[in-house]
């Protein structure tokens, strides 16, 4: 704003003007005297000199009213002299004085209300000079308004005029008629030009400061709002400072509800000087007003004269009178729409681009401050769903067990989410249905138990419903027995809930139940927040829910392994069945908390089980479980099917109810039967008191138990087998030593014929046997026998039955007597019905002679030296059967080159796969193939044609052979 | 002080033993109540040994002893039959292994509770010979 | 040893059993309470108070009949004990098991009342 710039074009204008007034005066007035010249040059020198002095005055409007004031004075008479400025349809007087006396100052007329000579002049832009009111007063162009009790006589009204516009008026009166001239006019006009475009300065830079001091202010207010942290706070100081700073009689902030379509303003912050103005249940549409339509457009609206402006809507008598002007500025932020900015004012015309300059700028500041502090909002609130998040998190850390846990979360749900009520249902799979573990609601400060309240499948449609889908699902449909359950006789009843599901993966683990979120909050957003942090809980909720279902089920899990290794380690540390089976049923009451077990023993011979050892069962128990044992049947009653499976297996086991007498030994009404089968056989039963409602993996412990029980018998009894066979392969080798020992060593020298024997016992000891005697009289006996039966009796008879022979034979020749009078003895000593076939021939080296007999044995070959082959058969049957029996006696030449072939069944009977025997064909056969030869030779050979005959079949009978041969 | 006696294995000569042995628990100083604690002692373990260690009657013989051990009255029970140990759980092995079934009788039940209610001590030896059973009961 | 029996009044049979319960004499009684329960006589008062002496075995032969009685809803009661044979019983803990009773009468009074 250069007032330079301004001034000098009129200051010029102003000396030219006077400068041609002069010159037009001088000119007509060229007859004047000189003096009179100078006097007039002297008078339009202190004009000017006014004039210079009053542009180059303070530029302060009242100042300069009273310099044009006092510089009229030098003019004409200024005792009643008034300068008034106009504005708008107000007359502001700056300088006034009555006969001398000077009023107070400013002071406003209302022109509208009647506008008098003063408003005439301003209309017309002329000056008028009254030499006296009353001779005039008809032909006055306006009506005077009389400002004092006497009524002035003569007035002079000049305009300042600045460019088209009439700024103000000097207008001078005195009670003197004719006080004024028109050389007072003349010169009053010139005064009053130069004073127009101080004026016109002055206002201009009065202007200018005024919105540099606007900005300043705008700039505060921008500070100011930037320090404030609470949104509504930023509001009021906005409209605050906005309606004091400019004089807006109504400030009005208005919120935008966030919709995609379309807008509504509502009133978020109104102030006004007049409170009557203020309404801040206003509500305006998109497009409607100057608001909705800075809504809709994204602009800002002025409306400069709202009494004629379509757009402008109003709402009250008030204010349609009161606002002549009114501007509405969108705030935005990076293109999101706020809210708008109203301002209204009741000046017409108001708003010019400097205001909307000014404003515009506050609103952007304003705008920035509401989207910070909604930044700010949105971190506090982000800020505080995560602190409830980890509230939620620290509670379920802390919890103690899954039961504790669902309390704990319950109860912070309702206080971060600022319900009515939670309740927490978990899923029952068994029973197919929600049971309710706790409920918390606010008003009440203990917790009221909806335990053990079960919700089946069916019973809630809308319960159903999520857990079908498993998505949260608002419902209205509330059953009666959560109203009931959850509000307070006095609360209103519910009218909405949320049912939130509680689900990990594709698992439903339950429900919780809220009042509806969506009827809390202020609104959209937080509801939405809300409804997030509620998610956030039941996610978590639903983790945590797994991970102690996992957790337990791994610790079980755990549980039973390290049980079951303390019993194998139990198992394998003992030796002796008796302490492992007492170490285990030790163990079951510590490992599975049953109060007492006992391990049942079958007895396959008597066909019972008896008890083995057991714990938790007192002496009387104990006594009875002795005194009566369990018998199969009586198992078998009670628990069908357990026993006679085909193939028992330890781990299917049964609950039964205990006979009376049981009942007494268990003191409880039924027991589990685990049955311990090893090697496809019932070894014997674990018997464990069972609970009610023993939890199914204790029975997994008590299955590994029973195979471990079962494993511990079985090593027993294996170790026991094999310690008998031990003992009787040892007791059978020392038996065949005996035997062995009795068989002769080797074939002796026998005067007059070579012998050879074999002797090939099938198993370890032999039913077989022969034997070669010096007799007392030099004759050789040669026997060969064969005990029936086999084994270790057997065997022992065999010793028994040698040693007799063998003492008898010696003094006898006869080999009948020799036979009867053994028969005798062993009949008599022998404790069993074992009995033996002997055939006994005694060698007469000097006669020849052969002579024998036979006591049911086979029947030797004799091959005669001619190729004659002969079956020595005689009558008599084995020794040991009868008490006293008949034995022939038969005798028989034995020359150089016969053979006679001693052998038993085992020769004879020699079998081949095809189940043909040896038989004696073959054996004559190959005796004759060989005759020739030695009698080892000939032993040999038919001991190799037996092998080659059986092949690979295991050989039956006992092998012995006796061969001799002159 | 002691004693010793002989009796064959059958049921109706136990009485006899119980009472020999009861007798000497009288002289060895013995309360009543006592002497009828050892009197029981001795039929269960006389019992025992016929049914487990000889399985039958007319087995063997069994012979009883008695004697004072300082403050200790010391019975020894002495057979020539099967070993057995009641203590044992002996599982009949379903399986013959040897030549003729073994049978592996049930010692135990309510005998041998008994035996271990009635005195102070109960103690088993195995010998080649036999069994060797020793009841202590310790005179108060 | 001596066995007798007899029916009391309502189906109650009464066995007495005199002398030594041992090895040797207990097979009588086993075989008595045996027939009777056999015929479907299964509340029985054992008589005792004539009894001298039970061991293991007697005992047997009455938790045997007991256990039998109660498998058919019966019972078996004992009376008369003498000091040592109540000793016995107590030491095994099987006076818990059976109803002891000091009387005959006292036994049938009992049974009565059961009923």
């Amino acid at each position: 704003m250069d007032t330079g710039s301004v001034s000098m074009p009129l200051l010029s204008v102003g000396i030219f003007l006077g400068a041609m007034l002069l010159a037009t005066y001088v000119a007509v007035r060229r007859y004047r005297s000189r003096q009179l010249l100078l006097a007039r040059v002297a008078e339009l020198e202190s004009l000017s000199e006014a004039g210079r002095a009053i542009v180059e005055a303070e530029l302060d409007v009242d100042a300069l009213c009273a310099l044009i004031a006092t510089e009229s004075g030098k003019v004409i008479d200024n005792g009643t002299l008034q300068i008034g400025l106009f504005e708008q349809s107000l007359y502001h007087i700056y300088y006034w004085c009555i006969n001398g006396h000077q009023q107070p100052t400013p002071q406003t007329f209302d022109l509208r209300k009647g506008t008098g000579i003063v408003g005439w002049v301003r209309e017309s832009k002329q000056p008028l000079l009254i030499h006296d009111f009353e001779k005039e007063m008809s032909r006055l162009p306006a009506r005077p308004r009389y400002i004092s009790d006497t009524p002035p006589r003569s007035g002079i009204f000049i305009p300042l005029i600045s460019g088209e516009e009439t700024l103000g008026v000097i207008a001078a009166q005195s009670d003197q008629p004719n006080r004024f001239n028109e050389e007072d006019l003349r010169r009053l006009m010139i005064l009053a030009n130069q004073a127009a475009a101080a004026i016109a300065h002055a206002r201009l830079f009065a202007q200018a400061e005024k919105r540099a001091a606007q900005l300043e202010l705008v700039g505060e207010i921008g500070r100011a709002i930037g320090r404030v942290q609470n949104q509504d706070e930023i509001f009021k100081q906005v409209v605050n400072l906005t309606a004091s700073t400019f004089g807006f009689h109504l400030v009005t902030i208005f919120g935008v509800n966030g919709r995609t379509d379309g807008h509504d303003a509502t009133v978020i912050m109104q102030a006004s000087s007049r409170p009557e103005l203020m309404n801040l249940r206003l509500a305006v549409a998109s497009g409607e007003g100057l608001v909705g339509t800075a809504v809709a457009t994204r602009q800002t609206v002025i409306s400069n004269d709202t009494r004629h402006d379509d757009r402008f809507v109003y709402r009250w008598g008030v204010l349609e009178e009161s606002t002549c002007a009114e501007m509405a500025i969108p705030l935005q932020v990076d293109g999101e729409l706020l809210g708008v900015l109203d301002v209204q004012s009741p000046q017409p015309g108001f708003f010019t681009s400097i205001e909307k300059m000014t404003l515009e700028t506050l609103a952007a500041e304003t705008a920035i401050a509401i989207n910070k502090m909604q930044q700010l909002a949105r971190q506090r609130e982000q800020a505080w769903l995560t602190t409830a998040q980890l509230q939620v998190a620290e509670a379920i850390g802390h919890a103690d067990s899954p039961d504790d846990m669902l309390e704990s979360v319950t109860r912070l749900a309702v206080m971060l989410l600022g319900v009515s009520f939670c309740a927490t249902l978990l899923w029952d799979e068994e029973a197919q249905a929600y049971n309710c573990m706790t409920v918390y609601g606010r008003e009440a400060q203990t917790a009221r138990q909806l335990c053990p309240v079960r919700v089946h499948l069916g019973e809630w449609p809308m319960l159903d419903a999520v857990h079908e889908c498993q998505e949260p699902i608002a419902t209205s449909r509330i059953p009666v027995w959560l109203q009931t359950a959850v509000i307070q006789p006095d609360d209103p009843p519910l009218t909405q809930i949320t049912i939130q599901p509680l689900v990990t993966g594709q698992q439903m683990l339950g429900v919780m139940l809220v009042d509806d979120v969506a009827g809390m909050g202020h609104g959209a957003a937080i509801f939405s927040r809300r409804n997030e942090l509620l998610q956030d809980i039941a996610g978590q909720t639903a983790r945590a829910l797994e991970n102690a279902q996992l957790r337990a089920a791994q610790q079980e899990e755990a549980w039973v392994n390290t049980a079951l290794f303390q019993v194998a380690a139990a198992v394998n540390s003992l030796t002796d069945l008796n302490e492992i089976l007492s170490t285990i049923v030790r163990l079951i009451p510590l490992l599975v908390g049953v109060e007492s077990a006992v391990i049942l023993i079958w007895d396959n011979m008597r066909h019972l089980f008896y008890p083995g050892p057991s714990y938790g069962i007192g002496e009387m128990e104990r006594g009875l479980l002795e005194t009566l044992a369990v018998d199969h049947d009586e198992m078998q009653s009670l628990a069908p099917g357990l026993l006679t499976h085909t193939e028992i297996a330890t781990g299917d086991f049964k609950t039964i109810g205990l006979p009376h007498w049981l009942e007494r030994v268990f003191r409880t009404p039924s027991a589990c039967a685990f049955p311990l089968a090893a090697r496809g056989e019932l070894v014997g039963l674990m018997l464990v008191g069972a609970q009610p409602q023993m939890p199914h993996r204790r029975l997994n412990i008590l299955t590994g138990i029973a195979h471990q029980a079962a494993t511990a018998v079985v090593n027993h009894q294996l170790y026991q087998e094999a310690a008998e066979r031990d003992r009787l392969e040892r007791e059978l080798d020392v038996a065949r030593e005996i035997q062995a020992s009795l068989i002769p060593h080797d074939n002796p020298a026998i005067t007059g014929c070579q012998v050879a024997g074999y002797w090939q016992a099938a198993r370890q000891v032999s039913g077989d046997f022969y034997d070669f005697m010096e007799l007392s009289d030099g004759k050789w006996g040669i026997l060969i026998a064969d005990v029936a039966d086999k084994g270790v009796p057997a065997a022992i008879f065999m010793a028994l039955s040698r040693t007799i022979l063998r003492t008898i034979a010696f003094n006898r020749t006869d080999p009948a007597n020799t036979l009867i009078r053994a028969n005798e003895i062993i009949g008599k000593d022998a404790q069993s019905d074992l009995f033996v076939t002997v055939f006994y021939a005694v060698w007469d080296w000097h006669k020849e002679v052969l002579a024998y007999a036979n006591a049911g044995h086979n029947p030797p070959l004799l091959l005669r030296a001619d190729g004659q082959v002969q079956m020595l058969t005689t009558q008599g049957i084995a020794l040991g059967v009868l008490p006293q029996v008949q034995i022939e006696r038969r005798e028989t030449v034995f020359r150089p080159g016969d053979t006679l072939v001693l052998y038993t069944d085992g020769v004879t009977e020699a079998m081949n796969e095809d189940f043909d025997e040896f038989g004696l064909d073959r054996l004559r056969v190959t005796v004759e193939a060989v005759r020739q030869r030695q009698p080892g030779e000939i032993v040999t050979a038919v001991t190799h044609a037996i092998h080659v005959h059986a092949g690979d079949t295991p050989q039956f009978d006992d092998i012995t052979l006796v061969v001799m041969k002159r | 002080m002691g004693d010793t006696l002989i009796i064959p294995g059958r049921y109706d000569k136990i009485q006899e033993a119980c009472q020999f042995v009861a007798a000497g628990a009288a002289q060895a100083g013995l309360d009543d109540t006592a002497v009828f604690h050892v009197e029981l002692a001795c039929d269960e373990a006389c019992t025992n040994v016929i049914e487990h260690a000889y399985g039958a009657e007319d087995v063997g013989q069994i012979r009883i002893s008695w004697e004072v051990q300082a403050d200790r009255f010391v019975i020894t029970i002495h057979d020539n039959g099967r070993s057995f140990d009641p203590d044992d759980v002996p599982v009949p092995i379903p399986k013959d292994v040897a030549n003729g079934a073994s049978d592996f009788p049930r010692v135990g039940g309510l005998g041998v509770h008994f035996m271990r209610k009635l005195m102070d001590e109960v103690r088993y030896q195995f010998e080649d010979d036999g069994n060797t059973l020793v009841l202590v009961k310790v005179i108060e | 040893m001596a066995i007798q029996q007899e029916s009391l009044h309502s189906d109650v049979w009464l066995v007495r059993a005199d002398g030594r319960l041992d090895q040797s004499q207990t097979p009588l009684l086993e075989t008595a309470l045996n027939q009777l329960l056999d015929d479907g006589r299964t509340v029985l008062i054992v008589d005792l108070s004539q009894a001298s002496y039970i061991n293991s075995g007697g005992l047997r032969c009455l938790v045997s009949a007991w256990r039998r009685a109660k498998q058919q809803d019966g019972d078996v009661l004992l009376c008369g004990l003498n000091d040592r044979l109540q000793e016995v019983f107590t030491m095994v803990g099987f006076d818990k098991v059976f109803q002891i009773h000091p009387t005959l009468t006292a036994a049938q009074r009992a049974v009565k009342k059961g009923k």
